[in-house]
């Protein structure tokens, strides 16, 4: 009895001080263990068989999720501008309007945020259970790096599929934007097509495809990162995948702040 | 007098102030089996993943084939490694891997890997060994505890170790597969040379496996014998295992 209740004291002050911040701790390991990659992303072996296994499983699967809602936010936009546009006599900006939104914010960030609930779940309960399982130990002793198989795979699968999800969404959220201006009025697809790109140009597709790489990494390293740490036991999964979900979301908003910050001061001092 | 093949000295970790070894020596020698057997929770997965290397010790020496753990580069730790076999308590196959794939997993990225056709053959092999030939294309989910831990087995033989580090090798299983995993330790020695440490709380596994004991009791290990002789201990803590 007396056992017992040392070892629920025990356990409380650990929870405590694990979750008392330690913010930084956890964002210097996170840092250590992503440096790991790019120490062993560049030598043999390359492991290319798993790696297209992880592009098809990351990047295909997440594709329905992607195509539903990049089509209904670029269909409902549409549709909800229309009023207000029309007030102003202005509706024939709405293609322009949708195009710029989708491809500069919402298309990265909704499929980032898509694919980390997707994609970031799936990677931290995956490798957290084989953590948990004993499968990334039995890795290491058998002579083989689990970080090089596992990590590496799966950060370089999701940084090299994002960006093309990210043009794929963008491009869906046309399709329906294109699909609700139709039901309103009519516009041919050339048109809809001219006045959407009407006032874009190169400065704005670059950011997006370089925030899809940095999502794609974080998405994918997170998620890894807390399914390595992942506690013994069945929570301990749950929470890693839990982790990886939540901690991912944030760091995209972040990164994609970043972004803006970053490309606003580019555009007012050298273009 | 054999060498010793596995030596610990002084060997102490705990986790969070909590301490888990407090001192412990080992020594084993070629061809022998030594049983540790100890409550659970009491250290023994923690001291078996301690003496090859997945867990850092607080302090203490390890010596593994007459290398210092210590000494050794990462490369070379990876290597030593290969000569030491480890049986995870539940068998640790990789789930999303067939079995075939499984076995071949650690023999296709070995330095110098075999041919296709010969990994295939080593993997048949090593599966007959096991007596699972049958369940080459099986995944892991479709097989039992006992099976799981045969297929684990034949895994860690395909990399040819010298020793194998039991981790709990019958716990949960009925009798009749106990004994089929028993036989399969026993047959290890006597057809490859290999030397085994069984970690075990399974006294029946004890009797028929250990030619020496280690009691492990509160971080410490200083009961030592043969199954009769600590059958007999004058200590009533040492006694209780055995009834
Ligand atoms: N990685 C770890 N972090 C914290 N505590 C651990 C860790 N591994 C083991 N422990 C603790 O060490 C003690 C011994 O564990 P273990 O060696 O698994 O026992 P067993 O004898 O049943 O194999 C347990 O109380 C466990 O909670
Ligand atoms: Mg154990």
């Amino acid at each position: 009895m007396k056992k017992d209740k040392e070892q629920l004291e025990e356990t409380t002050t650990e929870k405590s001080e694990k979750s008392n911040g330690n913010f930084f701790r956890t964002l210097g390991e996170l840092t250590v263990f992503s440096s790991r990659f790019f120490a062993l992303v560049w030598s043999p072996p390359y492991e290319l068989d798993e790696l297209f296994t992880q592009i098809f499983r990351l990047g295909y699967k997440s594709l329905f999720l992607v195509t539903t809602t990049a089509f209904i936010i670029g269909f409902v936009m549409s549709l909800q501008l229309y009023p207000s546009m029309k007030t102003f006599g202005a509706e024939d900006l709405i293609p322009n309007m949708v195009a710029i939104a989708v491809i500069r914010e919402i298309g990265p960030v909704l499929t980032g945020l898509i694919c980390a609930g997707k994609t970031g779940s799936g990677i931290g309960a995956e490798i957290g259970s084989m953590k948990v399982t004993d499968q990334i130990d039995a890795m290491s002793i058998s002579g083989v790096d689990p970080y090089k198989y596992l990590v590496v795979t799966r950060v370089l699968a999701m940084t090299i599929t994002m960006p093309f999800l990210v043009i794929y969404s963008a491009g869906l959220s046309l399709v329906g934007s294109y699909v609700a201006v139709n039901i309103t009025d009519d516009m041919s697809v050339t048109m809809y097509i001219n006045s959407a790109f009407d006032y874009m140009y190169f400065y704005d597709f670059v950011p997006s495809i370089i925030k899809a790489f940095f999502f794609g990494f974080t998405i994918a390293m997170v998620s890894c990162f807390y399914g390595y740490r992942a506690d013994y036991g069945t929570v301990g999964v749950g929470k890693a995948a839990n982790a990886s979900v939540v901690i991912s979301s944030l760091i995209i908003f972040f990164l994609d702040m970043l972004a803006a910050q970053l490309s606003h001061y580019y555009q007012n001092n050298f273009v | 007098m054999k060498e010793d093949i596995i030596v610990v000295k002084d060997l102490y970790k705990s986790f969070k102030g909590k301490k888990v070894l407090e001192g412990i020596n080992i020594n084993l020698k070629k061809e022998e089996n030594l049983c540790i057997i100890g409550k659970s929770g009491s250290g023994k997965s923690v001291l078996l993943r301690s003496i090859i290397g997945l867990i850092e010790p607080d302090s203490g020496y390890i010596s593994v084939f007459g290398k210092s753990l210590d000494d050794l580069h990462e490369n070379e730790v990876i290597a030593l490694r290969k000569k030491v076999g480890y049986l995870f308590q539940e068998g640790a196959l990789y789930d999303s891997m067939n079995v075939e794939e499984n076995l071949a997993f650690p023999l296709k990225r070995q330095p110098h890997p075999k041919s296709h056709k010969e990994i295939k053959a080593t993997i048949r092999l090593a599966l007959q060994r096991v007596g699972l030939l049958s369940s080459i294309n099986k995944m892991p989910q479709e097989l039992s505890g006992g099976m799981k831990k045969r297929i684990a087995l034949a895994r860690t033989l395909i990399l040819e170790p010298e020793v194998i580090l039991y981790d709990e090798p019958t716990t949960g299983l009925d009798p009749v597969t106990s004994k089929e995993i028993i036989e399969l330790i026993l047959e290890m020695r006597a057809t490859n040379g290999i030397s085994a440490i069984i970690v075990t709380h399974d006294m029946y596994c004890a009797r028929l496996t250990a030619d020496r004991i280690l009691l492990l009791n509160e971080g410490k290990m200083d009961v030592e014998g043969s199954f009769e002789e600590l059958k007999r201990s004058d200590k009533d803590w040492v006694r209780a295992f055995f009834e």
